[in-house]
């Protein structure tokens, strides 16, 4: 594949590092490589991640035949890796939705280049988080007895649990990611459908694009429910991991019955989201070559995103410490002494590192606009706040109000399956979704081109 | 006989651990001197504290509140308590793996608390079964409403409902719920190790759980409703102090009494007035049904200085 858009060094324009780049050139770059034949890297990546999509598959059918006593739970730490997956995974996908809903009310020009990729990683993250949940309980065949609906039982779900509002905030949250994703996708479908040279493409993009044809009443219609889903959307992601955050804020256990839960969790998942979004960015970036589309200065503005995020995520950690410790409890000054020195302390400090003291390195532009450092910072970031969740489950119910049944987590293979193995079953769905429909947004590359008079 | 060496090593498994940490020992299991047992005020009234959650049902005239009392200065922490009970309520042996994980099913079991040191221990027990909350945490956090409160006081644990979120043990400030993380009583049984259980080895009076759910002590609920339909048959009410729990008929120096709030001259509302009564985790606001009496120790004078 040749690139259609010349990368010019130093960028001649902040959002577009290219000299020209008129709307053909646009979408040709964009659209183009979806109806070459996929390169030998793309078969080599969606091999390998199709075995882990496998391994994925074969693990929840083994928990379903044997039981969630696969896992390392405990009759105290009933909780585990499950839970931080669903946690870590919906704060992946909130990032996406934060990207085009908030940062298009607010005008930020630079996510036109972004957002179409970072909400299907959404789409993706939230599918996976959505498992979570239900693998997790003893008898997942029950699962939809979360949901209200006419049985012979009589039986409503309890609405005081925190977890039914969480049943309907991911519902609510998936739906809404379907739609967002697929009404800004329209005019993307309509011209795949245009330039596809088979009957097959014609028709499938055809379907999808819902007769569009690109008439000023469409673009007007597009634009007004677009912006009104991204106010929608606003509130609906912070509600999501609000409601995540309540799933343990709910609660009698120390570490968990706090206030600053739900805020906390809500910068946290933007966090780990954006740190996701960079990783992906320069994986599209590369294999696409859209250097000329993804620029520096994108990754720069993320950089500080995260930097800014990191410090509300020191300053959120600082207050559960200071709290724990001017509330006067003792089982909650006893809790933030075992988070430092306990069974878990190595993890605690590997979670401070990576997601406090390591992105501080974010203040230095130098480091803002050096990819190599700020790929290894959102790796580590994202590690770091795997180790949060899995660690506010662990340290809570390790070391809560009975000494006597403290007991620890345990690592099982089957841990280190749903660990791992959902990562490469979202890297499956994406490298589909790069081959299927145009990773970056042409419509929005060809308007953000317009307005930074490239075109 | 001979004893051979057999050059395995194993790990010593343990259910729970000794509490040794002084400010742990201290709030969950007092001890009163016996010279100070004059100036301790009764505790026996109801937990005033204000609180969000709605008060009980109110009751019928022929209503229950069932309740118990255990009396920690008479406990030797034999264990029998903890052996009928599984005996009576078809507790599932699990095995030593699954023990070695922390998955015991114990509906009961007997802390060990230190006030001494590891060196010249000072131990007492505390057992703690189901507390019954009035104000239970682990029913509000239940999605599916399997974890509900009945009209009686119990806190029951439908079985049937639950789908096993893990919730409810996730919120027990006295982590006495159990889960059947494997089919223990259902197809994974370890102690017949795979032959069929033996047909009359279960109390038939007792569901058997599934894989999946959680449990938890009933105050031997079957046992009540034995009483009751026994009650019902002879038309009069269940008499005082009729109920026995299994824990409770298993214990050698009768440490643990149960019985009816409802009824005055019930034992548990003699035990209750005790000054020695006390809340375990009180400060919470459950206002648990289980309640305890404090240890007493009246050490000879100059006894301490001579051991050491």
């Amino acid at each position: 594949m040749t690139s259609v858009l010349d990368p010019a060094l130093p960028a001649p324009r902040r959002w577009i590092a290219s000299e020209r780049a008129s709307d053909v050139e646009i979408t040709q770059a964009i659209a183009e490589p979806l109806f070459a034949p996929a390169g030998r890297m793309w078969w080599i990546a969606l091999l390998v991640s199709l075995a882990f999509a496998l391994w994925f598959m074969g693990s929840i059918g083994w928990l379903f035949y044997q039981g969630i006593g696969i896992w390392g739970i405990n009759s105290t730490t009933v909780w585990g890796v499950a839970i931080a997956n669903y946690v870590w995974w919906i704060g992946i996908g909130n990032a996406g939705t934060l990207i085009s809903a908030m940062l298009s009310l607010t005008r930020q020009q630079w996510r036109s280049s972004i957002n179409r990729f970072a909400e299907a990683m959404t789409l993706f993250a939230v599918a996976i988080a959505g498992i979570m949940p239900i693998i997790h309980l003893g008898r997942p065949i029950y699962a939809y007895w979360l949901a209200p609906y006419p049985n012979t039982m009589a039986l409503w779900p309890q609405w005081r649990s925190a977890l039914v509002w969480d049943f309907w905030a991911i519902i609510s949250y998936l739906l809404f990611s379907i739609l967002f994703w697929y009404v800004s996708l329209i005019p993307d479908l309509a011209t795949m459908r245009d330039r596809a040279r088979n009957r097959a493409g014609q028709l499938l993009y055809g379907v999808f694009a819902l007769g569009w044809r690109g008439s000023a009443r469409h673009w007007s219609r597009l634009q007004t429910l677009h912006t009104t889903m991204a106010a929608l959307g606003v509130p609906l992601v912070c509600s999501v991991h609000s409601i995540v955050g309540l799933d343990f804020a709910a609660s009698l256990m120390p570490g968990w019955q706090e206030s600053i839960f739900p805020p906390y969790f809500v910068v946290g998942a933007m966090y780990s989201g954006f740190a996701m979004v960079i990783v992906l960015a320069l994986a599209i970036r590369w294999g696409f070559e859209l250097q000329a589309i993804v620029t520096e200065n994108h990754f720069e503005v993320i950089g500080r995103i995260l930097l800014m995020a990191s410090i509300v995520m020191g300053y959120s950690y600082a207050t559960e410490w200071f709290m724990g410790w001017y509330g006067g409890e003792h089982s909650d000054r006893s809790l933030v002494g075992f988070e430092f020195s306990g069974s878990y302390a190595p993890l605690f400090w590997a979670l401070l590192i990576c997601n406090v003291a390591l992105p501080q390195a974010l203040w230095f532009p130098r480091v803002r606009r050096s990819l190599p450092a700020l790929f290894v910072i959102a790796i580590a970031i994202n590690i770091g706040m795997w180790l949060e969740r899995i660690l506010i489950i662990w340290n809570t119910l390790s070391h809560d109000y009975m000494p006597s049944l403290w007991r620890v987590f345990h690592f099982t293979f089957w841990d280190w399956s749903f660990l791992i193995a959902p990562l490469g079953f979202f890297a499956f769905l994406f490298l589909l979704f790069v081959r299927l429909v145009p990773a970056v947004s042409m419509f929005d590359m060809r308007q953000l081109a317009h307005r930074e008079g490239a075109a | 006989m001979t004893i051979t060496k057999t050059g395995r090593s194993d790990e010593i498994l343990t259910t729970q651990n000794v509490v040794r940490t002084a400010a742990d020992v201290r709030e969950l299991y007092p001890l009163h001197d016996l010279s100070e047992l004059g100036k301790l005020q009764t505790t026996s009234s109801a937990d005033a504290r204000p609180s969000l959650l709605p008060e009980q049902p109110p009751q019928t005239d022929d209503g229950h509140a069932w309740a118990m009392v255990i009396d920690a200065s008479i406990c030797i922490g034999c264990n029998a308590c903890v052996v009928a009970c599984q005996a009576e309520n078809n507790v599932a042996v699990v095995g030593p793996e699954e023990v070695a994980r922390g998955r015991d099913m114990h509906w009961l079991r007997v802390d060990v608390y230190d006030h001494g040191s590891a060196a010249s221990p000072k131990l007492g027990f505390q057992p703690v079964p189901c507390m019954h909350c009035e104000h239970a945490p682990c029913e509000p956090v239940c999605p599916v409403a399997a974890s509900v409160h009945d009209s009686e006081g119990l806190n029951v644990q439908v079985y049937n409902r639950c789908i096993g979120t893990r919730f409810c043990e996730a919120n027990c400030p006295y982590k006495v719920r159990r889960f059947n993380f494997f089919g223990y009583a259902d197809g994974e049984e370890y102690a017949n190790l795979g032959l069929e259980p033996y047909r009359a080895q279960r109390n038939p009076e007792v569901t058997v759980r599934a894989r999946g759910v959680m449990e938890k002590c009933t105050y031997c609920v079957q046992r009540i409703s034995v009483s009751r339909r026994a009650a019902e048959r002879d038309e009069r009410l269940i008499g005082v102090d009729e109920v026995k729990t299994a824990c409770q008929s298993a214990c050698p120096t009768s440490a643990i009494t149960f019985g009816d709030l409802h009824q005055q001259d019930s034992a548990v509302n003699r035990q209750k007035a005790d000054p020695r009564h006390y809340a375990l985790l009180g400060h919470l606001g459950t206002r648990p049904r289980t309640t305890y009496l404090a240890d007493v120790r009246n050490p000879a004078p100059g006894l301490d200085e001579e051991a050491t």
